[in-house]
């Protein structure tokens, strides 16, 4: 079997039919975006489904047969209407159709235009981003002139890795508030386009923005709390560093505004005299004073 | 030194002699000179000379010693005056009086640790006039007396080892053994300091004997620093000729506090010269005072730089001196002795009448009366009474109402009665500023008992004892007491004794809801023992009983009450540990305690109290209820630590204990409940509760029992977290803090330690807001994509939208994201909560994800339940099962799922805050995996308060 490197992910509702009128059965699936995975796709084919997308080649040679996922929401398996979908389907060039058979039973079908969109990013960024608020924008060229959903992605590890910015969007432009985004020196946008199942990619090109301090919760005692003199109190909290996207668990620091240094750690236990107290979680080892409180009265 | 106790009786009765033989010698002499009455006081007057140039002091010794040869000391003036104060007050009073018994103490143990010091002070002068003799017996005096040091008053033993907390906690101002203190190891302080210590030590102890060895530690330590008996012995066998060289220079030194004190001129100092051995009291070159000071005169100041008056002198502990000097000063200057004899009654042969009612006439006869009353009058008892007529043989008095039973009649002097009343006051200032003196001195409490005034009374001689008024009830009690607690069945005895009675009538107050047992006797005997027969009571209830004689004075009465009570033991029917809910059954204890206990998990430590009243007796709570039944527990952590904890939750550290099969799980009042720190909860915990009346050892009244848990972790929970910001509603997104709430009151439903969850950030999306976009896709066509939660759709729709973003930030598969909604006030949205049942195929849905709305914590659970692939649980049927109200119809229903509570659960952290929601969900509440509303204690709630099945707890535990 061929090794593919680049999936879409297929999201989307197996509805029932609303009328007696409509299609039998549908699916609706929003706009797919490619993505490089690693995927066994052996066991992906392996399994046993209702629902199956089935790709053909431009001479309606079957590529490859992929089952899709179908789950429940909570709120209905038999009795409700929808159903959601999973899936995820290789890229490959050759593909012309994709036919959803459920039950073998062909629902939707998607003709692939055999030409491939440009997309073309015009801005130009300094090399270090300064700027908190930036306007990305981008054109599309197509000779099929199909309508497409765009995602913005924003990289902080030169490409190694990716979080999306903003929501799909219909528009061809977005303001993007990069008091949010991660730092590195070598970050970069990318517009992703998809009109379906066809994708363009571009990336801008490199900068360097300025890391984000970490963000540090206190997750309990909850402002405001009133708490009782001479029981232990649970302190808990954490910081998340949005530059690594990783929590953040070691090296914090309790204080409380009448007792001074209390605990260290992610969570601990601690006797509060009476009073008003700012407590405080303090993050160390950090160039910054990152802290983060909250009043919490003792009696 | 060694201890000696060999000869110590010998020694006491030697001291016994040499009082008696003191006393008669003294008022011999008070005959012979007529001298008067002379302020006595406890302190030894030592010459003042003498007194700064004690260097040190030894071990309090014994003994009154007769010298070798027989010749007995001639005792200081001081110490007659001792003895003759101490024989006064031990006539005086009664000897079974305590403050009268400590008074003495004081006494004696003044007269047996002083006595050779005093003595050995006292040849000193005579030593310097050039005294062989009294060189001599200064020798003797410190061989005897070397010879008996260990000995103790009253036989008490100072040991080594005695607790030293006290002198520790007077570190600063007190040296101590190895030098510590403001004065180190070498001092010298007055022997009547230390004397007046001791004193004090004896007075406040009160006969505490503890109180008494610790306090003594003390003085044993001033005694051993001061070491004044070795430096005398060896002062004293130095050769003939140099015989106290240090000493010999004493009146320039005297001259020098006279310096000191500012005004000395060369007169004076020359007269003082002149005057050598003149140790008297003499008029101070300042005015007004005297020289040497008398005892309890400001001692004089120190020498240049705060240093001894005298060169070559070692330095006068001044610290303690200033502490102590309060205790020379106060009982020195006020103390005026024995109180005399204010009434007689010797001169009385006859009364008219030896029984009268008050108001009454009675004539008294006798002879030497005198014609004149004078300031003089006629007492029964300690009462005066009016006097009608008085001549030399025969006096009429009005017999006084205030005066009842047997008496005897006296004539009392008031001028004596006054002098008495003087000396008593004078004698009680002093036992008061000794008490204040001593109690900053020695760290001691400052109550001190009191010197009481005890009025004189006549002697009875028999023909002066007449019965007066009213009969008198000496004794009436029911069982040996005034007022007994009885147990129910038992039968009551009744004893009596009354005077001067002419009848005699018993009786009790009937109880509306029993009758006392009333089998009185008949007759009119003054005293005697009798059944009244056996206490049928079930009630927790006292009755009265009362005896009433009559004479022809009036009416006398006497009460005794009688509590009526039931005994019983106290027992632990069981402890369980509880997180969410637990498997606890005392009839079948094996499965106690099973269910999954998460380490660092909030956790309730039930403790069942169990009575062993099966008879229906009722204390005043219901039937076999006792009250103020108390607990406590030890908590043995895994890594051997233990915790107590005294202090349960509501209902306080009292309950109500009740017979087994009253006991109700349900009802939190009826265990005692401990809410243990998460912290240390890994592992096996060893648990002992044990529950008591107090007194906590009582009989019967004390309970324990043990059981072990074993707390295990369990996967720490990944939450992601997005709020969701309902633009097509209006509705602002919930806060950080509002998911930090919500969840804080909905993860005791989840198996997980309190903080073992980890929240992550998508960073560009922590809040995103609802929408509506529509997508054109080739050959589908148009796709309307909105999130209006109002439908069902949108909540799916914003569901899938999770994944999308989850997707994007390339989320791994053990994160749940969670998107919270805002919570309209209004219920206009579809659903509370949605989620996808996690892995349903298990290949490719790997983005669990929930939606639920704020502040709805048992909707929360409920989603991530789902997220790990739990379904729904059935419905259940509302009429049958009172435990719930109404209930929906959920989809993806898992009917090997339970649909109620298999057994009672504890919101332990709603117990805890002391919320308004319900604490306990009994057995049979609805699952929180149904859509079901419990209702509990008859009470409707809302599904939010649906609780955790064991099934439930069990499979969220093995889903993680």
């Amino acid at each position: 079997m061929r090794k593919y490197t680049s999936f879409y992910t297929l999201i989307g509702q197996l509805k029932k039919a609303e009328t007696r009128q409509a299609p039998a059965d549908q699916l609706q699936f929003l706009p797919m975006f490619l993505k490089n995975r690693t995927i066994d796709l052996g066991k992906i084919i392996s399994q046993k489904s209702d629902l199956n997308a089935l790709l053909f080649d431009k001479n309606r040679d079957l590529i490859l047969k992929i089952p899709l996922g179908i789950s429940s929401y909570c709120s209905g398996e038999s009795s409700l209407e929808s159903k959601s979908v999973r899936g995820y389907i290789p890229y490959d060039e050759k593909t012309a159709k994709i036919s959803f058979e459920f039950n073998g039973r062909v629902i939707q079908e998607l003709t692939i235009p055999p030409v491939i969109p440009s997309l073309i990013i015009p801005n130009r960024f300094e090399k270090e981003l300064n700027q908190e608020k930036v306007e990305l924008k981008w054109s599309i060229t197509d000779s099929q002139k199909m309508s497409f959903v765009s995602k913005v992605f924003f990289s902080n590890t030169d490409g190694k890795s990716w979080i999306p910015v903003g929501n799909r969007t219909n528009t061809n432009a977005m303001e993007i508030d990069t008091r949010n985004l991660p730092g590195g020196k070598s970050c970069c946008f990318a517009v992703q386009i998809s009109d379906g199942y066809r994708n363009a990619r571009v990336e801008t090109n490199r900068f360097s923005a300025p890391e984000k301090p970490p963000i540090l919760m206190i997750i309990e005692p909850i402002a405001g709390a009133v708490l009782k003199e001479g029981e232990l109190i649970q302190l808990h909290g954490q910081g998340f560093d949005i530059n690594s996207q990783e929590p953040i668990l070691d090296n914090l620091l309790w204080e409380s505004s009448i007792q001074g240094k209390l605990e260290m750690g992610s969570s601990a236990h601690v006797k509060l005299r009476k009073g008003k107290h700012k407590l405080s979680l303090r993050l160390l080892e950090t160039n910054k004073d990152i802290v983060n409180s909250v009043e919490v009265e003792v009696v | 030194m060694t201890n000696d106790f060999d000869d110590s009786r010998n020694r006491k009765n030697r001291l016994l002699k040499l009082l008696e033989e003191r006393k008669a010698a003294q008022e011999k002499k008070e005959k012979a000179k007529k001298i008067p009455t002379i302020p006595f006081s406890p302190i030894i007057i030592i010459p003042q000379f003498i007194k700064q140039e004690y260097k040190i002091l030894k071990e309090p010794i014994d003994s009154v010693r007769l010298l070798p040869n027989g010749k007995k000391l001639p005792p200081p003036f001081e110490i007659i005056e001792l003895e003759n104060l101490l024989g006064a007050i031990k006539n005086s009073f009664d000897s079974k009086n305590k403050k009268t018994r400590v008074y003495e103490t004081i006494l004696e143990s003044a007269l047996a640790t002083t006595r050779p010091l005093l003595e050995l002070y006292n040849l000193i002068p005579q030593i310097w006039n050039g005294s062989s003799t009294a060189i001599s017996d200064f020798k003797k005096i410190l061989d005897q007396s070397s010879r008996h040091v260990g000995f103790r008053p009253h036989g008490l033993k100072i040991k080594k080892d005695l607790n030293f907390q006290k002198l520790k906690s007077m570190a600063d101002r007190l040296p101590g053994s190895g030098g510590l203190g403001p004065c180190g190891p070498i001092f010298f302080i007055k022997p009547d300091v230390i004397h007046s210590i001791q004193e004090s030590i004896y007075f406040m102890a009160g006969g505490n004997a503890s109180f008494l060895q610790n306090s003594m530690a003390i003085v044993s330590q001033l005694w051993k620093n001061t070491q004044v008996l070795d430096t005398l012995n060896v002062l004293a066998n130095r050769p003939k000729g140099d015989v106290f060289p240090e000493l010999s220079g004493y009146m320039d030194r005297v001259a020098e506090t006279y310096r000191l004190e500012g005004n000395l001129g060369k007169i004076e100092e020359q007269r003082i010269k002149a005057n050598r051995g003149n140790l008297g009291p003499m008029q101070s070159p300042m005015g007004g005072t005297w020289f040497p000071p008398e005892p309890g005169f400001p001692f004089p100041p120190p020498g240049p730089n705060g240093g001894p008056s005298f060169p070559g002198f070692p330095i006068d502990c001044q610290p303690i001196r200033d502490y102590c000097q309060d205790i020379l000063i106060g009982p020195s200057r006020t103390y005026r002795g024995e109180m005399p004899t204010s009434v007689s009654s010797t001169e009385i042969t006859r009364i008219s009448s030896t029984s009268v009612c008050g108001g009454y006439d009675v004539i008294i006869e006798g002879q030497g009366f005198g014609n004149v009353q004078g300031n003089r009058g006629i007492v029964f008892g300690t009462i005066e009474v009016r006097i009608k007529s008085w001549s030399d043989r025969k006096i009429v008095v009005t017999a006084t109402s205030h005066v009842q039973g047997t008496v005897c009649i006296g004539i009392i002097d008031r001028d004596k009665e006054n002098r008495r009343k003087e000396i008593h006051r004078t004698n009680q200032i002093a036992f008061r500023e000794l008490a204040t003196a001593a109690g900053p001195c020695l760290s001691m409490p400052g109550r001190i008992i009191d010197l009481p005034y005890k009025q004189d009374s006549p002697v009875c001689i028999g023909v002066n004892q007449i019965t007066i008024g009213k009969p008198t009830i000496r004794h009436f009690t029911i069982n040996n007491a005034k007022n007994p607690v009885v147990e129910s069945g038992s039968d009551l005895i009744m004893k009596w004794e009354v005077e001067n009675a002419t009848s005699i009538r018993f009786s009790t107050v009937p109880n509306p809801r029993t009758s006392p047992p009333r089998n009185f006797p008949s007759g009119n005997s003054l005293f005697g023992i009798h059944p009244l027969g056996a206490l049928t009571d079930r009630n927790y209830i006292v009755h009265t009983y009362t005896i009433e004689a009559k004479n022809s004075c009036g009416t006398s009465t006497a009460k005794v009450d009688v509590t009526v009570t039931a005994s019983y033991k106290l027992n632990i029917l069981g402890i369980e540990v509880t997180q969410a809910i637990q498997k606890f059954n005392w009839n079948d204890p094996a499965e106690n305690n099973s269910v999954f206990l998460v380490s660092n998990k909030l956790t309730m430590v039930r403790v069942y109290p169990e009575n062993t009243l099966t008879n229906g007796f009722d204390f005043g709570n219901g039937p076999n209820r006792i009250r103020d039944v108390e607990a406590r527990l030890e908590v043995k952590y895994s890594d051997g630590q233990i915790s107590y904890f005294s202090n349960s939750y509501d209902p306080s550290s009292t309950i109500l204990a009740g017979a087994e099969s009253d006991l109700n799980r349900e009802d939190l009042s009826q265990s005692f409940n401990f809410i243990l720190p998460t912290q240390k909860l890994d592992g096996t915990c060893e648990l002992t509760a044990e529950i008591f009346k107090n007194p906590r050892l009582g009989l019967g009244n004390f309970a324990s029992s043990s059981t072990s848990v074993t707390f295990k972790k369990t996967k720490r929970l990944k939450l992601a977290l997005i709020l969701v910001n309902d633009t097509i509603n209006s509705l602002s997104a919930p806060t950080q803090q509002d998911f930090n709430n919500t969840f804080r009151l909905g993860k005791g439903r989840v198996p997980i330690g309190d903080t073992n969850f980890t929240i992550y950030i998508p960073t560009n999306h922590r809040e995103i807001s609802t929408m509506s976009i529509t997508y054109l896709i080739p050959n589908v066509g148009m796709i309307s994509y909105h999130e209006d939660l109002k439908t069902e759709s949108g909540w799916e729709n914003l569901l899938d939208r999770l994944d999308d973003i989850a997707d994007d930030y390339d989320g791994s598969d053990d994160v749940i994201w969670v998107g919270l909604v805002p919570s309209p006030t209004t219920n206009i949205y579809s659903w509370g909560g949605l989620a996808n049942y996690g892995k349903v195929k298990g290949w490719f849905d790997n983005h669990k994800r929930l939606l639920s709305q704020n502040n709805r914590p048992g909707t929360l659970v409920h989603e991530i339940a789902h997220t790990l692939t739990i379904k729904h649980a059935a419905s259940i049927n509302t009429t049958t099962n009172a435990n719930a109200h109404s209930c929906g119809s959920p989809a993806g229903v898992d009917n090997s799922m339970v649909s109620t509570i298999e057994d009672v659960g504890v919101d332990v952290l709603r117990y805890k805050n002391k919320t308004n929601s319900p604490h306990v969900l009994p057995k049979g509440v609805p699952s929180l995996m149904t859509y079901c509303s419990p209702t509990i204690n008859g009470k409707n709630w809302s599904n939010e308060y649906s609780w955790v099945s064991i099934d439930l707890w069990n499979r969220l535990k093995n889903n993680f």
